[in-house]
């Protein structure tokens, strides 16, 4: 599950997923129509339409041809060629990554959290316990089973997240993930989660732990010393939060 | 006019409730009869609307008891309240404000699917004919209430308070921030309301207003109960004397 290339799901397997993704956008698309036509809303253009499945279809295969032009180290070619009995033609054998496992999991979490919070009453609970503690509890919401409930779910994505980074480095110590909540608050607050609660989406938090792990990768390879790592992070975190107070001080 | 033939909706007994040492409510009686309007009047701080937050379940009384239609009510929470048939507006109006109105409508007891899902659609077409029942000029339906008026919101709470078929009403400080127009579409709702046989406890701070939508009124200083009289029996002048001497008007004479 550490990703590489025993964490990868080979070419067809990709494109399974490819295809998948591709229906799936489809089907949004039809889905969205239908519900315009429900509610007399007016239609949006077919041109229109027809230009969105191309970018959404486009995206995805996009994606899938990325993943499948990184070819396994030949290193491990050979072993595996040897291990399956395999001759290893001139030139090498290509196999390539595909999609990593823990990218899928990414994916199959963020569309069941999106459709948790968006359409299931717990979602909406979460956003109105957030929004406005006191109407929650006097509109009847049990708001401590409810707080019980999110930290569980919390714990649940957690040690999933821990299965993941212990797989990719291959063991770990019982100190894994020590300090790691300032670059998960930092990657919700960039992604527009509010600090004083009732805002935030699913895709924001993700984009904004895609922006801080490019940080974080990006002064590793530029070579920052570790310590200057954590002021940068900090200092990040520092910057999103006074934006948000900032933000949603104007805005009031 | 109050038909003490019928069983009271709604009988508070010796109700009291103290927060540390001091009694916010000290031994309170009242009954509400279906089809009447009780009015409660009191100083800031006498103890009104912590009256009325026990019934509706949001505070746990210390002492007394509730009966609903004859029979005892124990009422822990907002929940029980609600299946009591009991809705209360509050005077802080307990709305999430990062959510909009259909949503605030239906909070804790929304539309689903056939599937478990949220059934935005069907909750903001209800959303639609009660507020244009209430507020026809509203039509920010999709924007989350903080973004809306005073009036706006005050008519979100009301429509909370009226879609549920509740039997008994309970109103603190309704018209506060509500212009002439809008005051008097509340009043021509709580006769309607009245019409239908429900029970409401007003709560407000305008005597005047009091005396005209009320039957009868309860004046209540520093957690106790002065009196309740008839709106027919009394002045305003006698209802200012109970509120401000808390004493009654031939007790005072």
């Amino acid at each position: 599950m550490g990703g590489g290339p025993y964490g990868a799901i080979g070419a067809t397997g990709s494109w399974i997923v490819g295809l998948l993704g591709c229906a799936a956008v489809l089907g949004l698309i039809i889905m969205g129509r239908r519900k315009r036509t429900t509610f007399h809303i007016a239609q949006r253009p077919i041109w229109a339409e027809s230009v969105l499945a191309i970018v959404g279809c486009g995206a995805v295969i996009g994606a899938v041809l990325l993943v499948n032009a990184y070819p396994w180290p030949r290193g491990i070619v050979r072993r595996y060629a040897e291990a399956e009995g395999i001759t290893i033609p001139e030139g090498g054998l290509f196999i390539s990554h595909g999609f990593a496992i823990p990218v899928l999991i990414l994916v199959g979490v963020a569309v069941f959290m999106t459709i948790l919070m968006s359409r299931t009453r717990f979602g909406r609970y979460v956003y109105a316990i957030g929004g406005n503690p006191e109407a929650a509890e006097l509109a009847g919401i049990n708001t401590r089973w409810m707080t019980v409930k999110i930290f569980a779910l919390m714990g649940a994505l957690t040690a999933l997240a821990a299965v993941v980074a212990s797989a990719r480095l291959g063991s770990a110590t019982n100190a894994l993930g020590t300090l790691d909540e300032l670059y998960v608050i930092a990657a919700a607050v960039i992604g527009c989660t509010s600090l004083a609660g009732g805002v935030g989406t699913i895709y924001g938090a993700i984009l904004g732990a895609l922006v801080m792990q490019s940080l974080q990768t990006g002064m590793v390879l530029i070579g920052f010393d570790a310590a200057i790592q954590q002021v940068v992070v900090g200092s990040v975190l520092v910057l999103a939060v006074y934006l948000d107070i900032l933000y949603r001080r104007k805005s009031k | 006019m109050t038909d003490t033939s019928q069983t009271p909706l709604v009988q508070l007994k010796d109700i009291s409730i103290s927060f540390g040492g001091i009694r916010a409510v000290d031994h309170v009686s009242l009954d509400l009869y279906p089809g009447e309007v009780v009015g409660l009047l009191g100083h800031n701080g006498a103890g009104k609307s912590t009256l009325i937050k026990i019934l509706s379940g949001a505070y746990q009384k210390d002492g007394g008891e509730i009966w609903i239609e004859g029979k005892p009510a124990n009422i822990t929470s907002p929940r029980d309240a609600r299946d009591y048939n009991i809705e209360t507006i509050y005077q802080t109006l307990a709305l999430a404000d990062n959510l909009d109105a259909a949503s605030n409508l239906f909070l804790g007891r929304e539309l689903v699917t056939s599937t478990g899902f949220v059934d935005d659609a069907k909750m903001e077409s209800e959303t639609a004919k009660i507020m244009a029942r209430l507020n026809p000029n509203f039509r920010k339906l999709k924007e989350p209430v903080s973004a809306l008026s005073g009036g706006q919101r005050q008519s979100v709470a009301i429509a909370r308070a009226v879609y549920f078929n509740a039997k008994i009403l309970i109103m603190d400080e309704p018209t506060a921030a509500l212009g002439v127009h809008e005051t008097q579409m509340v009043a021509d709702l709580i006769q309607e309301l009245k019409k239908q046989g429900l029970g409401i406890f007003l709560i407000s701070h305008d005597t005047r207003e009091m005396l005209e939508l009320c039957d009868r009124v309860s004046v209540m200083k520093n957690g106790q109960l002065v009196g309740t009289e008839r709106v027919e029996d009394v002045t305003e002048d006698d209802i200012l004397s109970m509120i401000i001497m808390g004493k009654k008007p031939d007790q005072a004479a």
